[in-house]
């Protein structure tokens, strides 16, 4: 038991060298690294930690801005609006055709 | 920051586009449910209204069939479809994680304006394809039409994309569940199936005065107990080309049967805590690991190039480089009226409808099952990188989570998942290419529309269910 521990920490002490150029050469290909890739970055949104498209789903909107918004109730009245105008040029059209034709 | 970047040259036109806002309150299950129903039926109705102010002219259509897959409707005001939403999105998500864009996604305002760069780039892309379809005579001439008109058409061409852009923000902002295009795309692929297999609907075949249903399950249902003309009737209901047939609606159940029994393919890869000694768990990586994202990106760049290629063949169709590119013949027959393209570049990168048509331009087949399989493949590797399902992704996931593979130590497991990953994309992109091949072959789009609707439906389900975990514990 005391030899296996004195053996042990022999080994320990030959391999960590404080200072030694194993361990600056290690912690400059650290380093190096740690650059590489924060340079690279995230390549999309949900690698960055946000909610993303997945590679089974496509996703557009991630994030809210702090700019100009406009209520979803607004939008859908507006869509209807947009439908209900080109309806009504309908009706107006065959209106004024009938007419025409009487 | 050095130099301009695409995100902050857009910015201006963003907002032209103000952005929607997300729910003040926490929406209810049900709630969410109604604003998806909502946008599906706004969505609808611009399928359904038809163009107004267009002269009345035989135009014959170039896409016809196509148009089950892209989300665009022949005689309504969506005639663009959704294909802008999803080349925009995937070409710029594609493009930021190949760097060629620089957007830092560490930052709150750098994926606010990416996102909003993806809705003006499917904004433009609606203008122009509004533009193309009134340009190339789609709807009659400029001379017939008038400047008023023309104006008129474009606007209605275009808003409707406008509208469509909405819809899909108003469902990922958070009043609905899951994915905009997706949720659009699925709803308008399942209601042509639909209408097609139930339709009541009846069309003339020949000049006798005989006609047949347009549903395909009501038509069998209803020749089968008819006793005039039978058997003609019969053999019409089940191997017709104008629509879709009693043979090919089987063929979709069993495209639909193969889909999901391949969902559940997948290898495990044994995983274990790093600090937590016995614990032994699996990570499922699927066969089907980018599914049908490929398949709609390719088929959103074809929905594109259809256009241009007939206002290219309308505006001067005689031309070298017309006869280059795309080729049409004339259907016109009582049940079928469509623009058939059979020769020209173009023609190779659409799919082979139909068994009589696989087997009487086998050249044509090969070479656009090639070119299907070899471009997917690309893209897929593309997307699994762009959306974090890489292997770099997958590791750096496992190290937040303190696992390692078992049996491997931390400086080998990039190599194994570096072997394993892009293997996993490759064969997604290729099972799914040639599925969606002999699916186009025995049930046109049908079948294709099938095998898409199948995947996007399961996999807006997995991420409901992944979001709301009461719904999976059955509560």
């Amino acid at each position: 038991m005391s030899s296996t521990k004195a053996s042990g920490s022999v080994k320990n002490s030959a391999a960590s060298a404080p200072g030694g150029p194993k361990s600056q050469i290690r912690r400059r290909a650290a380093v190096e690294k740690n650059t590489k890739e924060s340079n690279s970055g995230p390549a999309g949104a949900r690698a960055a930690g946000a909610p993303g498209s997945t590679p089974t789903l496509l996703k557009l909107y991630t994030d809210e801005a702090s700019g100009f918004k406009v209520d979803p109730v607004v939008v859908m009245v507006l869509s209807v609006g947009f439908i209900a105008s080109v309806f009504l040029l309908h009706i107006v059209a065959r209106i004024l055709k009938k007419f025409a034709s009487e | 920051m050095g130099g301009a970047r695409f995100i902050n040259f857009i910015k201006p036109l963003s907002s032209l586009l103000p952005e929607v806002e997300g729910p003040k309150t926490h929406l209810e299950l049900v709630e969410k449910l109604g604003w998806m129903a909502g946008c599906v039926v706004v969505y609808q109705i611009l399928s359904i209204i038809p163009v107004y102010g267009a002269e009345k002219t035989d135009t014959l259509d170039p896409i016809n069939n196509f148009r089950v897959l892209d989300g665009s409707s022949a005689s309504g005001l969506m005639i663009t479809g959704l294909a802008p939403i999803y080349l925009s999105s995937f070409l710029l998500q594609i493009l930021a994680s190949k760097k060629k864009i620089a957007v830092n996604f560490n930052l709150i305002i750098d994926r606010v304006l990416f996102q909003n760069a993806q809705k003006v780039v499917s904004a433009l892309l609606y203008l122009i394809l509004a533009v193309t379809y009134v340009s190339s005579g789609y709807y009659g001439s400029f001379s017939d039409l008038g400047i008023f008109r023309f104006i008129m058409l474009i606007l209605q061409i275009f808003l409707p994309g406008i509208v469509c852009i909405y819809l899909c923000e108003i469902i990922e902002k958070g009043h609905g569940l899951g994915s905009g295009p997706v949720l659009l795309l699925g709803s308008h692929i399942l209601g042509n199936i639909m209408w097609d297999v139930l339709s009541l609907h009846r069309y003339p075949v020949n000049e006798s005065g005989d006609s047949q249903y347009q549903g395909a399950l009501v038509g069998f249902a209803f020749n089968l107990f008819s006793f005039k003309n039978k058997f003609s009737s019969l053999r019409s209901i089940l191997f017709r080309s104008e629509g879709l047939s009693f043979v090919q609606f089987l063929v979709c159940i069993a495209v639909f049967a193969t889909f999901m029994y391949t969902l559940n393919i997948r290898i495990d890869v044994p995983i274990r805590s790093s600090r937590v000694r016995g614990v032994r768990q699996n990570f499922p990586l699927k066969l089907l690991y980018t599914s049908v994202i490929p398949l709609i990106y390719f088929y959103s760049i074809l929905s594109h190039l259809l256009v241009f290629a007939y206002a290219l063949y309308s505006l001067c169709p005689n031309s070298l480089i017309t006869r280059l590119l795309v080729q049409y013949s004339p259907i016109d027959t009582f049940a079928e009226h469509k623009l058939q393209l059979v020769g020209g570049l173009v023609y190779f990168l659409y799919p082979p409808l139909g068994l009589s048509e696989a087997l009487l331009h086998p050249v044509h087949t090969v070479i656009y099952t090639i070119t299907l399989i070899c471009i997917t493949i690309y893209f897929s590797l593309l997307w699994m990188n762009a959306t974090a399902g890489g292997p770099r992704d997958v590791l750096l996931f496992f190290k937040e989570n303190q696992l390692v593979i078992a049996g491997y130590r931390e400086a080998t497991m990039l190599k194994e998942l570096e072997k394993i990953i892009p293997i996993a994309a490759k064969l997604s992109a290729f099972f799914v290419s040639i599925l969606s091949v002999i699916a186009g072959i025995f049930a046109s789009t049908f079948g294709v529309g099938v095998l898409i609707a199948s995947a996007l439906v399961y996999a807006s389900f997995e991420m409901i269910v992944g979001a709301n975990t009461s719904l999976g514990n059955g509560n």
